[in-house]
């Protein structure tokens, strides 16, 4: 049966082509569409991500909810190693964040302060490519790098001094002054009007939280792998002590959007199969109609309708995963393209999204696994639209077909 | 030549010979017209093709319009409004005491501007707020409720409670994130602490008398409701002070004109006037990126539309075969079996384009009533507590371009499977089994 489909396929290498090609056009299309939608909401995010909070983050049980140090972790345990083992795992950043008072001269304002390994963080977040003036610091200095608007409320310069005051550890009392070493310039308002980076030993110290840090940013190597990793890190981690969360739970907003994006989605993708799939049905149609002739032959010779339907079902599914074969190929290279090098946006919308710090591109989602779901998404939906045109042969009238 | 004319005779009646093509013109197209009713599957596919084409096309359009009009009009209806007033120094750091200068005199400009629906008054300060467990930096809104109901939409998204009817004083309305953050519920009490006028560190009572809840949970996190008058008396400003002016206007697009005229008419430098789109530029970016992800969508659509086509009038040609040979034999010439296959499907795409746009009014205009639930398409939405309708909506000039870009797409399509017929040998085809 099978070898006769397949010959069959080929006595009439037009028509299977021209068939072949309605199924290819529909998941080559079908792929294309979610690529692009999914790669622009994916670049968001990850510009989002990278710019302050990451994809995961790991803080002692109950941190989240209670943003003081009683909910500080040691720096050093062992368990932090383990997960810089998963093979998933880029690196760790850690971080030591707090609310402060910042002054000088008569003005007072409230900030984040964070301690960080400026190395580690550098990795991350390319903290360093936003320095507009003075230096980025390392590990041993004692000195602050501003974010520019708080800079410019509070009037200070490059080697100007800041007054810091806050609670810390154990309820001690947290202050000093600090030598501004650099300023940085950071894309979202909110965050460029009140950041103040010390490094990790320093933090410490003004806190007198020596060896204690709040949060521990996991950079995964591919950010695709993290459910991957958060299962392996929940193995490794012990759940009584460590808080583990991911950006859909610390970003809501953000996650709130990216499901918006999904459920549009889907919407649009519909309207994209509808297009398509009346466009395999058509040709398939068309195709049936053509051979009408022939199956009249056939059926008259003898064969059983439901043997003439078993060999055109089976010829048809032949074209059909031709078509998809060829359609998922001929995609990756276009999909491909459009991620490494993207369309960039015109240059009025550069600019205002140079403003929140995100490179102005739309880029395709490089993603096997969305692009493998619309192969089958799309085989189903040709499966669907065979169901007819076979159910015509099945009730092929012999005396309108012969009649010549 | 005589056998040509003799077969059009017979098929025309006299009197069309008036008519302006004359009778090879009418030949012509009564041939096609019978044609398209010969074989009504063929016709009916290459109809329907097109009407998917424009139901594809305008639902896209249209939903991508309802999705940024829903994103819009949230943030406008209850964030940012279309309009804001402020003191030039206010917004940079929300100092308390850069108040809106003149105000009276600004509010009397505002009554006679015919654009404007509503506005309102408004202090802001940035205070922090205790309950029994947990204080949070918040910004504290005095508004005057009723006027500020005009404005914004927050009183619409209550979850328990009420939007100041209760007369007493000191009564405070929350989000629902900000009521979780402080573990608190209805009728609890919170302290608030915020600067006064005068430079001290004050503080004052509230109870809850409302919890909110919008689409956007920052929002609610960081945004609490008081009556103005109960914070001036508080903080020791006037009656008439204000931080913010909001404006309301009848037409969302009129938003950057008025406040070009306003900054005309009431030119103070002391004052900055800002519409909807400078305040929240993260919107207009927004904008931005869902018109080229359209040319995107379209694009692939118009393209998927016509291989679609492409593919579908080869079959139909190829089915023809016979018929076009037996055509040519007898001594059609190729310009003419062309016309007739082109007029053909013209005729065809035609009555798509119209079905489908009577199909695409319905289905846009069913939706946009009922609206499209986002979180039964997307289910983690609703895990999250957000419910996201979409009310998709169409211009009518937006309609006629799809409709006229699907007949377009549709007829170039056409052109090369009707070439490919012209190739045909004519007694190869008639053997053509």
């Amino acid at each position: 049966m099978f070898k006769l489909a397949w010959r069959n396929l080929w006595r009439n290498k037009r028509r299977t082509i021209i068939t072949a090609a309605s199924v290819f056009f529909a998941v080559f299309f079908a792929i294309l569409m979610r690529g692009f939608k999914h790669g622009v909401m994916v670049h968001l995010v990850d510009s989002v991500l990278h710019s302050y909070t990451g994809y995961v983050q790991i803080h002692k049980k109950g941190y989240w909810d209670n943003k003081t140090f009683e909910y500080s972790m040691t720096a050093n345990d062992s368990v932090f190693t383990k997960i810089k083992e998963i093979k998933q795992v880029k690196g760790i950043i850690p971080r030591l964040e707090s609310f402060s008072l910042a002054s000088s001269g008569n003005k007072t304002k409230g900030v984040i302060t964070v301690g960080i390994d400026p190395d580690l963080e550098n990795e991350f977040t390319e903290l360093h490519k936003k320095i507009v003036s003075g230096k980025y610091f390392t590990n041993k200095d004692t000195g602050v790098i501003l974010s520019e608007r708080l800079s410019k409320y509070l009037d200070l310069k490059v080697n100007d001094s800041i007054v810091l005051l806050s609670q810390g550890y154990h309820d001690m009392g947290a202050n000093g002054i600090y030598k501004i070493l650099g300023i940085v310039k950071l894309p979202a308002s909110e965050f460029d009007n009140q950041m103040v980076y010390l490094p990790l030993p320093l933090a410490q110290d003004y806190y007198s939280a020596q060896g204690r840090i709040t949060s521990i940013v996991v950079d995964l190597k591919n950010p695709q792998d993290m459910d991957k990793a958060i299962r392996k890190i929940n193995k490794v981690i012990n759940s009584d002590a460590y808080e583990m969360m991911s950006w859909k739970e610390m970003l809501i907003e953000l996650y709130q959007q990216y499901l918006g994006n999904e459920g549009s989605g889907i919407i649009i993708m519909s309207l994209l199969y509808l297009i398509v799939g009346f466009g395999v049905f058509g040709t398939v149609l068309m195709l049936i109609a053509e051979r009408r002739h022939e199956f009249g032959i056939m059926i008259i010779l003898g064969m059983q309708r439901r043997r003439l339907i078993r060999l055109v079902g089976t010829e048809l599914t032949f074209i059909c995963m031709i078509g998809l074969l060829f359609g998922f190929l001929g995609s990756v290279p276009i999909v491909a393209y459009f991620h490494f090098y993207p369309i960039h946006m015109s240059a009025a919308m550069a600019k205002s999204y140079a403003a929140f710090g995100m490179e102005p591109i739309l880029p395709t989602a490089w993603q096997l696994d969305y692009m493998l779901q619309q192969v089958y998404i799309v085989f189903g939906i040709v499966l669907v639209v065979l169901i007819y045109p076979l159910y015509s042969v099945y009730k092929l009238d012999l005396t309108k077909v012969m009649r010549r | 030549m005589e056998e040509q004319n003799k077969i059009h005779k017979l098929t025309i009646p006299q009197s069309r010979k008036l008519l302006p093509f004359g009778e090879a013109g009418w030949g012509l197209f009564s041939l096609s017209w019978k044609n398209i009713w010969r074989n009504k599957i063929r016709s009916l596919i290459i109809i329907f093709a097109i009407v998917f084409g424009v139901i594809g096309g305008v639902g896209i359009v249209a939903f991508m319009n309802g999705l940024f009009h829903q994103r819009i009009q949230m943030a406008i209806g209850n964030e940012v409004s279309n309009i804001q007033i402020h003191n030039s120094h206010f917004q940079s750091n929300k100092e308390l005491n850069d108040t809106i200068i003149d105000i009276s005199k600004l509010t009397s400009v505002l009554d006679t501007c015919k654009k404007i629906k509503a506005y309102s008054l408004r202090i802001k300060t940035v205070t922090m707020i205790n309950s029994a467990n947990n204080g949070e930096g918040i910004m504290l809104n005095g508004i005057e409720p009723e006027k500020e109901k005009k404005v914004t939409g927050i009183y619409k998204y209550l979850k328990e409670g009420n939007y100041f009817t209760d007369k007493r004083k000191n009564g405070i309305l929350i989000g629902e994130k900000l009521a979780g953050k402080l573990k608190i519920k209805m009728r609890s009490k919170v302290v608030v602490t915020m600067q006064s006028a005068s430079g001290n560190i004050t503080n004052a009572a509230f109870k809850v008398i409302g919890i909110y809840k919008t689409n956007n949970s920052s929002f609610d996190g960081c945004n609490a409701y008081v009556r103005k008058s109960d914070l001036a008396a508080i903080i020791g400003f006037g009656s008439q002070t204000a931080h913010e002016i909001a404006i309301s206007i009848n037409n969302d697009n009129e938003s950057s004109g008025l406040v070009a005229s306003l900054k005309a008419k009431y030119n103070e430098d002391k004052l900055s006037i800002e519409s909807w789109d400078e305040i929240m530029p993260e919107l207009g970016l927004f904008t931005g990126v869902m018109n080229y992800i359209l040319y995107i969508f379209m694009s692939i659509i118009f393209l998927a539309l016509s291989f679609g086509i492409i593919n579908t009038m080869l079959m139909a040609v190829m089915e023809r075969v016979r018929e076009i040979g037996m055509l040519m034999a007898i001594g059609m010439n190729k310009t003419k079996i062309f016309l007739m296959i082109m007029l053909e499907t013209i005729l065809l795409m035609l009555t798509g384009s119209i079905a489908g746009l009577i199909f695409s009014y319905v289905i846009v205009n069913l939706f946009g009533k009922y609206g499209i639930n986002l979180s039964t398409v997307a289910s983690g939405l609703s895990d999250i507590g957000f419910s996201s309708m979409v009310y998709p909506f169409l211009e009518t000039e937006e309609y006629i371009k799809i409709v006229i870009m699907v007949l377009i797409a549709g007829i170039i399509s056409s052109i090369v499977p009707a070439r490919k017929a012209l190739k045909l040998n004519p007694s190869e085809a008639i053997r053509k089994l």
